[in-house]
């Protein structure tokens, strides 16, 4: 096949939908961003295939020209399996949110991460349930006043990055809408990791939870691979105690410099310390890619592996059909 | 000293063995029929499994036993009365004497029968002093010390030796049916290569048994069951579940489609992944999902990139896949859902038959998406079916319901493999059906169904799902004229299915008296009871129904014809519904739910008190 320079246009990952969510919502960014990335990268469209459960993330599918599958509550994921192992030339990305994932997608998230299939997840949280218009949902924050928690949620909200960590995902990162740039490089780099890539974006629901991560504004910390990890404009520093494994922000000045953590994407230790912080308020806001591990297995390499290997002695359908013991008559 | 010996040929036996799940009986429930089957007889069996397992040792629910009907004549079940019952032990004669046929041979290993073992088979009093077993012919063997006094010189086990005593039994049915010994020494000696000892052992316990029936008085008699008049052909041995397994390879050599099966361990399906797991090479992709839901997605997920997909479960998994079944409905994509039916709701009893998922598997969802319904009658013709599910999944592009039952998926039968290469399967569809290359997704063929693309083929980018969308333009619809007209092309295009699948038909007479109509496992009691009666000159048609829906026209067309017409099923009355809303005349219901299959002499039973005829007498 030859195509054109226009092949890779930006235009041509846009379908002719008129994209319905509501204005401001942070869900056009990311669908710009990753209609850009993929011009950038020369996707092929007839290779890739998008699947998504049911939410507001979940209408992404409809607005890439390419195969596209909107399927059911929390279920995208198995069927994401279905699709890879079956054909594992394509490139598959799941397109989730906080609730499709985390709630009635949780288990299914589980056996996908220990499985490591090498599949894209993109987690849109708003941290509320925008398409069914206001409920709370796994990663709301305690005390969060919503339509079915009108006294404030009891339940306390599950740390995204620790969950994932601790199913041992090969890739684990987190950006927001509000930085279209580092969403690009992130996404990038879960398109070129092998293996399970889950990323989770902070999407602004601009109806349902407005602002919900301003409380971040000036307080993230970007993750960077053999990087120190340094915020406030690299004012201040991240060191651990080497006895109580506990982290502590210090200046990053000349006495704390050497302390100063030094980032590594293939330690699960240190990724996995980060994301006990995700809830501490004084601590800052980790983005970034927490952990990459490479060279993890994928389950469709080794079931392929298994596949090619004949364990019934070369047997033709017709022979095993007969079976060990026939007569005949 | 040699006594006198009757010999005395039969058409028909039933024999049955009975003991603890440890005592080895579907070990030599299974040798036994295979040799009974290469010996030239036709045969068909049935294990009971235990209700639990490894309940304590010389418990009621701990019993496992083996049926096997073999004769010179067509038989279609295991049969309804014993005419051999083996027990090793109380509980094991407490929960089969019941069919054991009075004036039989009952055998009981006297070593087990103790005052500890008769408190756990919760027998008040001593059974052997009871005046109910002089109904039958009992012969007592101290089978333990038998073999203990025998193997004496060999430094062995006093646990390996009792765990022979299954042989033991094995050689005295062996005698009692004269069957040649020589197969079934040859598996033995390979059986037990590796073990010295052991092979000693089970040998030594194997002719010991055959030799004590040989030279005990109270075995006076033997018996003799003609050949089988087979039809030409090479055959083999199939349970229902197994034949599933076999049928979806069969598919792969036939339509040279790509095949996914996915599945989670329920009971009575699990053997269908374990077999097909031993094949996930080239031939298919098998994957145990995390739960049933993922089971059917990942089917889904294969469906969309052209794989014919099949799961297979029991009720409590066709109830969490319901969602997900009418996803794959709107989309109209392929699938075939496997469900062995057992006797529920909820969990139920999980090793028992019932046909009561009928409804659910027509109706049973919510939205208007009532799906095709095949129904396997036999062991063999799961075989057959599920092929031909997999046909009309493909044709139709639409999720396809495929019945069968616990009782069919651990009963056994001949397959008759010479058939299977001249049976005409129907795939030459196949190649325009999948050729991607016209981009008209939109149009339906006279049968109301889309071609099937599938993700990944060059430059056919779509968007798919479980949204309404417009008929034409693909685009999701709230459109009320849009959602009507679609509602009822599926529903239309669901009923085309009845155009293209063999017409049933009656045996036994065309006109009459009664026609009975039956589906699923209850078609071999049917028509064993139905060939009786025929042959008596009773004016009786038999109707066995594949496609539970949509239903062929030909079948209302015959209930003209005879004065009455009864369904039988495994249910408090399903299917009879389904009938009942096509047709307004009467239609009489007899139903059973007891975790039992149909029994002959019970079929018997109903059919007379509807004719209202005398006493029928059955000969056997």
């Amino acid at each position: 096949m030859n195509y054109n320079s226009d092949y890779y246009n930006v235009k041509q990952y846009k379908t002719s939908n008129e994209v319905k969510w509501c204005p401001g919502c942070g869900d056009y960014v990311i669908l710009s961003v990753i209609q850009k990335l993929f011009s950038e990268l020369k996707i092929n469209k007839s290779k890739t295939v998008f699947v998504s459960g049911i939410g507001c993330s979940s209408r992404f599918p409809y607005y890439m020209n390419t195969y596209g599958v909107h399927t059911i509550h929390g279920r995208a994921i198995p069927i994401a399996t279905g699709i890879k192992l079956t054909n594992p030339e394509l490139d598959v990305w799941v397109i989730t949110g906080d609730g499709d994932c985390l709630s009635i997608g949780g288990n299914h998230l589980i056996h996908l991460l220990r499985r490591n299939l090498n599949i894209n997840v993109i987690m849109f949280n708003n941290r509320i349930y925008g398409l069914t218009k206001g409920q709370y949902s796994p990663t709301s924050l305690k005390g969060k006043v919503t339509k079915s928690t009108p006294s404030g949620s009891i339940d306390n909200s599950l740390n995204v990055s620790s969950f994932i960590l601790g199913n041992n995902s090969s890739f684990f990162a987190r950006t927001t809408d509000t930085n279209g740039n580092h969403m690009s490089s992130v996404l990038k780099e879960a398109y070129f990791h092998k293996g399970t890539s889950f990323v989770e974006i902070f999407q602004n629901c601009v109806v349902f939870n407005n602002k919900e991560f301003s409380i971040y504004k000036d307080k993230e910390l970007y993750l960077e691979n053999n990087k120190k990890l340094l915020f406030n404009n690299d004012k201040k520093g991240i060191i651990l105690d080497h006895n109580s494994l506990e982290l502590s922000i210090v200046e990053n000045n000349l006495e704390n410099k050497e302390k100063i953590l030094t980032h590594n994407q293939e330690n699960l230790n240190l990724s996995s310390i980060y994301s006990n912080y995700e809830q501490n308020q004084n601590f800052p806001l980790f983005l970034g890619v927490f952990r990459r591990l490479l060279n993890k297995p994928t389950y469709e390499e080794d079931l392929y592996k298994i596949k090619a290997k004949s364990s019934f002695n070369n047997l033709t359908i017709d022979q095993i059909i007969e079976g060990k013991e026939t007569w005949s008559i | 000293m040699i006594f006198n010996k009757n010999k005395k040929t039969i058409k028909t036996a039933v024999v049955r063995i009975a003991g603890d799940s440890g005592d080895g009986i579907q070990l030599i429930g299974s040798q036994f029929s295979n040799n009974l089957a290469f010996s030239g007889l036709n045969i068909s069996t049935f294990p009971d499994f235990p209700a639990e397992i490894r309940a304590p040792i010389g418990t009621i629910s701990g019993i496992s036993g083996f049926q096997v009907q073999f004769s010179s004549e067509n038989i279609y079940t295991p049969g309804d009365k014993v005419d051999v019952l083996i027990a090793m032990n109380p509980a094991a004669l407490k929960s089969n004497l019941k069919d054991l046929e009075l004036g039989s041979l009952l055998i009981i290993n006297l070593d087990t029968f103790n005052s500890v073992n008769y408190k756990k088979a919760n027998y008040e009093f001593n059974p052997l002093e009871s005046d109910y077993l002089n109904n039958f012919k009992l012969i007592k063997i101290n089978i333990n010390s038998i073999l203990k006094d025998g193997l004496k010189d060999l430094t062995l086990g006093n646990k390996d030796i009792e765990r022979s005593k299954n042989f033991f039994c094995l050689g005295i049915l062996y005698w009692l049916y004269n069957i040649n010994i020589e197969k079934q020494k040859l598996w033995i000696k390979e059986k037990f290569k590796n073990d010295e000892s052991l092979l000693k052992i089970n040998m030594s316990s194997f002719l010991s048994g055959f030799n004590y029936a040989e030279n005990n008085e109270l075995f006076n008699e033997y018996y003799y069951v003609n050949k089988f008049d087979f039809e030409k052909g090479i055959y083999r041995s199939v349970t229902g579940n197994t034949a599933i397994s076999l049928g979806i390879l069969y598919l792969k050599k036939i339509s040279g489609l790509n095949i996914f099966y996915s599945g989670y361990p329920i009971t009575p399906a699990s053997d269908i992944l374990h077999e097909l797991s031993k094949y996930n090479s080239e031939f298919l992709t098998v994957f145990q999902a995390e739960d049933e839901i993922s089971a059917i997605c990942s089917c889904i997920g294969s469906s969309l990139t052209g794989n014919i997909s099949f799961t297979g479960t029991s009720g409590p998994g066709m109830s969490l896949k319901t969602e997900s079944i009418n996803l794959a409905f709107i989309m109209e994509t392929p699938l075939v859902i496997i469900d062995i039916q057992r006797a529920g709701p909820s969990t139920g009893m999980p090793t028992k038959v019932e046909q009561s998922d009928v409804l659910f598997a027509v109706y049973g969802r919510p939205g208007d998406s009532a799906l095709p319904v095949i129904s396997a009658s036999s062991p063999v013709d799961c075989f057959y079916s599920i092929i031909e599910a997999a046909r009309i999944s493909i044709k139709f592009m639409t999720p396809v319901i495929f019945l069968s039952d616990s009782y069919i998926a651990n009963t056994s039968e001949l397959l008759n493999l010479s058939n299977i290469k001249n049976f005409n399967f129907d795939f030459d569809f196949l190649k325009e059906h999948m050729n991607n290359k016209n981009q008209e997704f939109s149009k339906r063929n006279a049968n109301l169904s889309k071609k099937w693309f599938f993700f990944g083929s060059e430059n056919n980018e779509y968007r798919t799902g479980g949204l309404e969308k417009d008929e034409k333009t693909g685009v999701i619809s709230t459109n009320p004229d849009n959602h009507e007209t679609l509602t009822k092309i599926r529903s239309e295009k669901i009923k085309q299915v009845s155009k293209h699948i063999i017409k049933p038909t009656i045996y036994g007479c065309q006109k009459g008296e009664l026609l009975i109509i039956s589906f699923g496992s209850s078609f071999g009691s049917t028509r064993q009871a139905v060939e009786i009666l025929v042959k008596g000159g009773f004016l009786i048609g038999h109707l066995n129904i594949k496609w539970l829906y949509p239903l062929h026209d030909s079948i209302f067309n015959y209930f003209s014809n005879f004065r009455n017409v009864i369904i039988l099923e495994l249910n408090n009355g399903q299917f009879s519904k389904i009938l009942k809303s096509f047709y307004s005349g009467n239609i009489i219901e007899y139903n059973k739910i007891q975790g039992q299959p149909f029994k002959v002499s019970e079929i018997l039973f109903v059919i007379k008190n509807i004719l209202n005829n005398n006493e029928i007498i059955i000969n056997k």
